[in-house]
Formats: structure tokens, C-alpha cells, sequence
């Protein structure tokens, strides 16, 4: 059962759906290091660029072009940090909410695409635990996926650490609700 | 005959500067319009530091504008 220090430490966060009564037990989030290729591949290509931006070698003689391969070199950089920001913006935003109503899954790709699934816990048919991929056999990630009866839809809590937790609160929670 | 000598290639390195500096400036305002959609989805607290480090890429966005055109 989720300890009242979680449900302090969520007390802050409102989601729109949310009811006055309902309460935020848990907000989980894919794991970082899932987004690790693409901050390594940015760090490269910025490193890359700035050395070009830096050496005077590879700048011919004529000023005018010089400052310009410059200016484009250091607008590229400027567009990689902008494109970057976007993508970390979509990995913080995009979480898993249990709440002591519902699962919610907020999912946010690209530029202006969203996702918003919501599930009652009074839905909930069973819990399932996955541990799939060699980079969450490494760092010890699961995707739990709830699946929900009718036409309901299923939520996947995809690449959490502490899956068994999320598993046997989930359990847990549903097991209250329908007893109710 | 259409007199094309202003056409000359400081001039032509000052547009194509100018359009890229644009094309950063309105990929920013796409980003800061998603950022204002993410946050109405639910409240997080680290809204403001975000909002900060926006504002730092707006201003350099503006700058390279700004450097295009002198």
C-alpha cells in the first residue's frame, strides 16, 4: 500500500482530470538511461561542430565565407539545444500517474503530440510484469502492463525501475477498490 | 535590363543568415507553445526553471537575429 510520505510528496501535483478528494499516489517516469543514446549522440554532434566552429584551419582564407560557415556552425548548435530541450521536455512530462481513483498515462512524442490514457482502478483485470530488452536486464527496468476489461484501454508503464512495487501497489489498489 | 548588382555574395550570405536565424526563432515558439500545452496537462513544479532555460534559448534565437541583420 503506498505509504503516507508518498502521498505527502505528491500532495503538490495536480493533474486536470483530478478530483478534489482524489489523491496522487505515485508519479513514475521512464528511466534515463532508455534516453541515453540520443543525449550521447547530441553531446557528439555539438563537439563536432564546435571544433569546426573553433578551427581556423578548415575556414578558407576569404572573411566573408569564414563568418559565415560560423554563423551557420553556431546556429546548428543553437538548433541541436532547442531540439534537445524538446526531446527532455518529452521525457519529464511523459509519466504514469496512480492516483487513488485511477492510472493515467501521459504520453508525450514529437511536437504536438499527445497522448493521455486514463484507466479506473475498478477496471482493472489483472497486472502484468515484463522484463524485456538487454538495457533493462543491465539496469534492472520492467514495463508493467495493465490490462482492463471491455473496451477500457490497456495502460503500459513501459522501462520503470521498481516494477514489482508498482505491481503489488496496482494489485493492491484494484483489490481495494472492488472490494468496496 | 533588371539591375541584379546588389546582388553580390555579402548580400546573399546576409539573407540566407537571416532565413536560418528564422527558421531557429520559429522552432523555438514551437517548442514554448508544447511546453505551455505540457504543463496545462498537469502542474510540475520545475515549470519555472523550465520557463528559464527557455527564455535563455529565446534570447540567444533573438541574438543570432540580431547579428544576421547588422
Amino acid at each position: 500500500m503506498p505509504r503516507p510520505k508518498d502521498i505527502e510528496q505528491h500532495k503538490k501535483l495536480i493533474f486536470y482530470l483530478q478530483h478534489e478528494e482524489e489523491k496522487v499516489l505515485k508519479i513514475l517516469r521512464r528511466s534515463l538511461v532508455i534516453e541515453l543514446p540520443w543525449v550521447f549522440l547530441s553531446i557528439i554532434m555539438v563537439t563536432v561542430l564546435l571544433l569546426i566552429g573553433s578551427n581556423e584551419t578548415v575556414i578558407m582564407d576569404n572573411p566573408e565565407l569564414s563568418g559565415f560557415i560560423k554563423y551557420i556552425v553556431y546556429s546548428l548548435v543553437l538548433f541541436i539545444a532547442i531540439y534537445d530541450f524538446n526531446r527532455f521536455l518529452n521525457w519529464f512530462y511523459s509519466v504514469n500517474i496512480i492516483s487513488s481513483e485511477r492510472l493515467l498515462d501521459f504520453e508525450f512524442k514529437e511536437l504536438g503530440i499527445k497522448n493521455i490514457v486514463e484507466c479506473q482502478l475498478k477496471n482493472i483485470q489483472s497486472v502484468t510484469l515484463k522484463n524485456e530488452g538487454f538495457l533493462s536486464f543491465i539496469f534492472g527496468l520492467s514495463t508493467v502492463q495493465v490490462l482492463t476489461s471491455g473496451d477500457n484501454p490497456n495502460i503500459d508503464f513501459e522501462f520503470i525501475a521498481g516494477g514489482n512495487q508498482i505491481q503489488d501497489l496496482i494489485s493492491d489498489l484494484a483489490r481495494e477498490i472492488n472490494k468496496k | 535590363m533588371i539591375d541584379l548588382s546588389f546582388l553580390t555574395l555579402d548580400f546573399l550570405f546576409k539573407i540566407f543568415k537571416v532565413v536560418i536565424s528564422l527558421v531557429n526563432i520559429i522552432f523555438f515558439a514551437l517548442v514554448f507553445r508544447n511546453l505551455i500545452d505540457r504543463q496545462a496537462s498537469y502542474n510540475s513544479i520545475m515549470y519555472v526553471p523550465f520557463l528559464v532555460i527557455m527564455g535563455c534559448l529565446g534570447l540567444f534565437s533573438v541574438l543570432f537575429l540580431l547579428s544576421a541583420l547588422i
